[in-house]
């Protein structure tokens, strides 16, 4: 016990260990969690009106940003599951850098969901949670358990090998099989969430499901390249080109289902026109002089694209950087 | 050497340096929390049970509470009730839009009835003024400014809570701060929401506001006969809604909207009483509720009265 104190102790330490790259990069994020930290305090005591969120728009980016960071969280799963069910070789050592990867975006997507809250005092509320009938209600849960599973696979590891042990199994491949279902779980449970609304009918639609999950098998896989070419360029980490191969090629195949799941949709909602498709028509389109949001669609399904013409092009070597901002459009 | 041991004088007072900088940085962050109302805040409160939970001294204590928070900040001493539903009764709404006139006297005496915030308006009733040859209600408009109504070729449409028997925005709510309470009216403990307005988003009708800031009201509007699951004043990070004012109608009254209505469209009472008003409508005339295809089972129910009409032509 005292000795896992230590190991927290030292990882801590460690984190304050780095070159004066390493120590700009910390600043900066630093500065800007301190920003939000003021916006939110602020937000805190003038209320949610300093979002300019309003009754007719009551979710804004706050809940657009949680449900991205869940998708990124699940995708960690695609480091994890060439691994222990293909013994994929040369990722092996980045499935911990997934599962941290997952622990930061869940840690995230909680901390969005609290600055959503009109009441954050209150959110011992959520140990009395309204189940079975709150996909909200599941999807804390899910979160939670997911959260829960990553933190002890990958502390259980790292400490083995802080401790020069080698792991036994049964206490984390258990885990890991149970954290691949889990993972899958917590973006399906967050679509649900959505499409469960029979008063949206933009939401109200079982294929917002799967291209949740083709979504953040696109997206997720992309961040995590972007940021492994970071790693292998500046620090001695090795990450082999199979490696970013492998990801690449999970990201082409799910950015390949969600732009055909796409298609269906833009097909189904557009050519049947009716009252359905006119959540549709303002995105795409506008309604009237009401077309804010035509702007960010077509450059995000332009971006997707291009991404997809991209990674289809044999010589395209180098890991492409649209990739990961064009599957942001789900 | 471990690096437990080698803190050097100056790597100790650069790390003492860095620290005092980041704890200043934080603070200077958090700074605006200075500005925070706290009179309104208290531990009881925070401690406060599920309304379910409660029992009946606990809630003597919180009306108390309530009462002592509305007169520190109004300077008007309420009277705050825990009004509990009567037995056999279902409440229902039944509205005759051959005879509304879109004056929005609803919307008004709604307001001030139900203590809603003036700063920002926050309204339960919406009227929607449509085109004459069409029931589609994304061709209301709700914004409309004329100097005189009816206009001729519109009708008008007043939406509030439906009080739907299946109702979403309950089913959806994480911590079932919001309900339906047997005589059928939906209703949101404000001490309870923790304001994530997933109710919002799940209500096909547009019936709930969010308190997006501290909603004020004058100290001379202050209507000072409240209840805990209606009009009490709220604060800001909470949902609100229509609750047929419960306040009045668990006492026999009507809603203000229908007091109000100078054309006599509005009509209110207990559906489980066959010879009400409101059941007598449903069974004779041609009623229908909005989006009747989301099954969501409105108790508020539109229909055109005939003999409405027949006023304006001759009589036969």
């Amino acid at each position: 016990m005292k000795e896992y104190g230590r190991f927290l102790w030292r990882c801590f330490r460690l984190s304050f260990v780095g070159d004066w790259r390493y120590y700009s990069w910390m600043l900066l994020l630093t500065v800007v969690a301190l920003f939000g930290l003021n916006a939110w305090s602020k937000q805190f005591v003038h209320g949610l009106i300093t979002t300019g969120m309003t009754d007719q728009v009551s979710w804004g980016l706050y809940i657009s940003n949680f449900t991205y960071l869940v998708g990124m969280a699940a995708a960690a799963v695609m480091l994890v599951i060439p691994v222990y069910i293909y013994k994929h070789k040369g990722l092996h050592d980045l499935v911990i850098f997934g599962e941290l990867f997952a622990v930061a975006a869940i840690i995230m997507c909680m901390l969005f969901v609290m600055v959503d809250l009109g009441r954050p005092d209150r959110f011992l509320h959520l140990l009395r949670l309204n189940l079975p009938s709150s996909m909200l209600g599941w999807d804390v849960i899910v979160l939670n358990g997911y959260l829960f599973l990553n933190l002890h696979i990958c502390g259980y590891l790292i400490y083995c090998s802080y401790r020069k042990r080698k792991p036994t199994w049964k206490f984390y491949i258990p885990f890991v099989f149970i954290a691949i279902v889990w993972a899958i779980s917590i973006h399906t449970v967050t679509a649900f969430l959505l499409v469960g609304l029979g008063g949206r009918p933009f939401w109200n639609n079982p294929i917002i499901v799967p291209r949740f999950i083709a979504s953040a098998f696109s997206a997720g896989p992309a961040f995590i390249i972007l940021t492994l070419q970071v790693i292998r360029r500046f620090s001695d980490y090795k990450v082999t080109n199979s490696a970013l191969g492998l990801l690449r090629t999970i990201v082409t195949i799910a950015l390949t289902i969600n732009q055909f799941l796409l298609i269906s949709e833009l097909f189904t909602e557009l050519y049947s026109g009716t009252a359905h498709s006119i959540s549709l028509n303002y995105l795409l389109f506008g309604l009237g002089d009401k077309n804010a949001l035509v702007g960010w669609i077509w450059p995000a399904m332009i971006f997707n694209t291009v991404a997809l013409f991209l990674l289809y092009i044999p010589a395209s070597k180098t890991m492409i950087g649209p990739t990961s901002l064009a599957s942001c459009s789900s | 050497m471990s690096p437990e041991t080698d803190v050097s004088r100056r790597s100790f007072l650069r790390g003492a340096v860095g620290a005092a900088g980041g704890v200043a940085a934080v603070a200077a962050a958090l700074s605006p929390l200075k500005d925070l109302d706290t009179s309104q805040l208290s531990v009881e409160q925070f401690l406060q049970k599920h309304y379910k939970e409660m029992s009946k001294e606990d809630m003597d204590k919180v009306l108390e509470r309530i009462a002592r928070q509305v007169e520190e900040r109004h300077h008007v001493r309420p009277e705050v009730r825990d009004i509990k539903p009567m037995d056999g009764v279902e409440f229902a709404y039944a509205l005759n839009l051959g005879k509304c006139i879109g004056c929005r006297k609803c919307v008004h005496a709604c307001v001030a009835e139900n203590n809603q915030s003036r700063s920002p308006e926050i309204q339960y009733i919406r009227v929607l003024e449509m085109p004459k040859g069409s029931i589609d209600v994304e061709k209301g408009n709700h914004h409309y400014d004329r100097p005189e109504v009816p206009d001729k070729d519109h009708f008008y449409m007043p939406i509030q809570c439906h009080q739907c028997a299946d109702a979403p925005c309950v089913s959806v709510c994480p911590v079932e701060a919001t309900w339906t309470e047997p005589d059928g009216i939906t209703v949101v403990d404000y001490d309870w929401c923790i304001g994530c307005r997933y109710c919002e988003a799940a209500c096909p009708y547009w019936a709930r506001r969010f308190n997006f800031s501290e909603p004020e009201i004058p100290d001379k509007d202050i209507n000072p006969n409240m209840a805990y699951l209606s009009n009490r004043p709220r604060h800001k990070g909470v949902m609100e809604k229509c609750t047929f004012c419960l306040h009045r109608t668990r006492e026999g009254k009507m809603p203000a909207c229908l007091e109000v209505c100078p054309v006599g469209a509005r009509h209110f009472g207990n559906l489980a009483d066959s010879k009400s008003e409101v059941a007598q409508i449903l069974q004779k005339k041609r009623v229908f509720v909005l989006k009747e295809e989301l099954k969501t089972l409105p108790r508020f129910y539109y229909f055109f009265d005939e003999d409405y009409y027949d006023e304006e032509e001759q009589p036969r």
